[in-house]
């Protein structure tokens, strides 16, 4: 080990250095985080390529800024969709944290059945809530909540169950913090095994996925669901 | 076969996570801050050419996220782990530390002692490593780690001190 050299007035330092050095390098990373790294790592692979505009005064990324720009002019002229970044988060939620929510690994903060509560929960922590952007069916009740990380954004999961134990897990983003957004009706697609929902309300995005089997129109109350946004 | 961000990301993740702990003092930010970085390198990682460079790379990205969370959340300090310190922590000729309260005990250091201690602990870097992750003088990090030291040993040996 290439530790400090000894102090010659204070031998003892050398062991203490070595005890704190042993101690701290004891600690081991939480058991999923090279999975979830592994499997950011393949979602962002799997991604479309976004060209992100960099600091003007570097005339390389200016360039490559204006070339961004242009590509967007052009794709909006041509009425072709530019995709955003709310596909990436959709796609990030489905593949990565959904997964782990549904093995039973998702550690909510706040365990409630009382909707009230959670939504007071994630306003305290400065979070997207629900907001009557989303209405449970009858048959799903929420367990909990808690907030999410996403490329440092803020985002927020509520979990819900029916009578049988089966998921439906609702993640919320604020919709400003991407380009494009979903609309106001829901957007259904299979990723893998799982349904998934997206729309627009208000100020947020809201992603729904059902546990494999559960079908996520079941878990929403389509008639007091978002429309038009 | 292994791929080489793989490779990178278990060779490295577990120093990067109790460096990131270090810095972030809890675990949930700590897990976060890694998971950037290693994106960063999987976005930007082929720019670099020294390939042996990597860890001081990571390093130095690590610290800049956290830099740039830190800026967005100002209360970021969570204070809660440092009440739970003992007080007078007992210890004989060899001491024996318990990682929890070593993390506690470095955690009390004000930043510009932690990381260069952090990093000499964690990562046995050299004074020019650390130079290097935190862009200053090497003649800077010799101080701040012998200050860090220092106040290290103070908070843990309190008794020796007197």
């Amino acid at each position: 080990m290439n530790l400090p050299e000894p102090h010659p007035d204070r031998p003892e330092m050398d062991a203490l250095d070595r005890a704190i050095a042993g101690a701290l390098r004891s600690l081991q990373p939480p058991g999923e985080l090279l999975a979830r790294i592994l499997a950011e790592e393949r979602a962002l692979r799997e991604a479309p390529v976004r060209v992100v505009p960099g600091p003007w005064f570097t005339s390389a990324r200016f360039w490559l800024a204006a070339a961004a720009v242009l590509f967007v002019a052009l794709s909006f002229y041509l009425g072709q969709p530019v995709r955003g970044e709310f596909d990436q988060f959709s796609g990030w939620v489905a593949r990565v944290e959904a997964p782990e929510v549904i093995a039973g690994r998702a550690n909510l903060s706040l365990m409630s059945d009382e909707m009230g509560s959670l939504e007071a929960y994630l306003r305290a922590v400065n979070a997207p809530s629900v907001s009557g952007g989303f209405q449970p069916s009858d048959g799903f009740k929420p367990v909990g909540c808690k907030t999410i990380k996403w490329r440092g954004m803020t985002c927020s999961l509520v979990c819900f169950y029916d009578s049988q134990g089966r998921g439906a897990h609702l993640f919320i983003a604020r919709a400003g913090d991407f380009h494009t957004r979903p609309g106001g009706t829901p957007r259904f697609a299979m990723v893998g095994n799982l349904e998934t929902a997206s729309w627009s309300r208000g100020s947020n995005s809201f992603v729904l996925v059902g546990a494999p089997g559960v079908n996520v129109r079941e878990a929403m109350r389509l008639s007091e669901s978002p429309t038009n946004s | 076969m292994a791929t080489e961000f793989e490779t990178i990301v278990e060779t490295h993740q577990a120093s990067l996570f109790r460096f990131a702990l270090s810095l972030a003092k809890e675990e949930a930010t700590a897990s976060d801050l890694v998971q950037q970085t290693f994106l960063k390198w999987a976005r930007h990682g082929h720019q670099l050419r020294e390939r042996a460079k990597a860890k001081t790379w990571l390093f130095t990205t690590l610290h800049r996220e956290f830099l740039a969370l830190r800026r967005k959340a100002k209360d970021f300090v969570d204070v809660e782990e440092l009440e739970n310190l003992p007080a007078e922590p007992a210890f004989g000729d060899a001491p024996s530390i318990d990682a929890r309260l070593a993390v506690a005990a470095l955690s009390q250091l004000d930043e510009v002692f932690r990381v260069p201690v952090a990093m000499f602990y964690l990562e046995e870097m050299s004074y020019a490593e650390i130079a290097e992750c935190l862009e200053i003088p090497v003649g800077t990090v010799m101080s701040r780690l012998s200050r860090g030291r220092q106040r290290l040993r103070r908070i843990l040996l309190p008794d020796s001190m007197r």
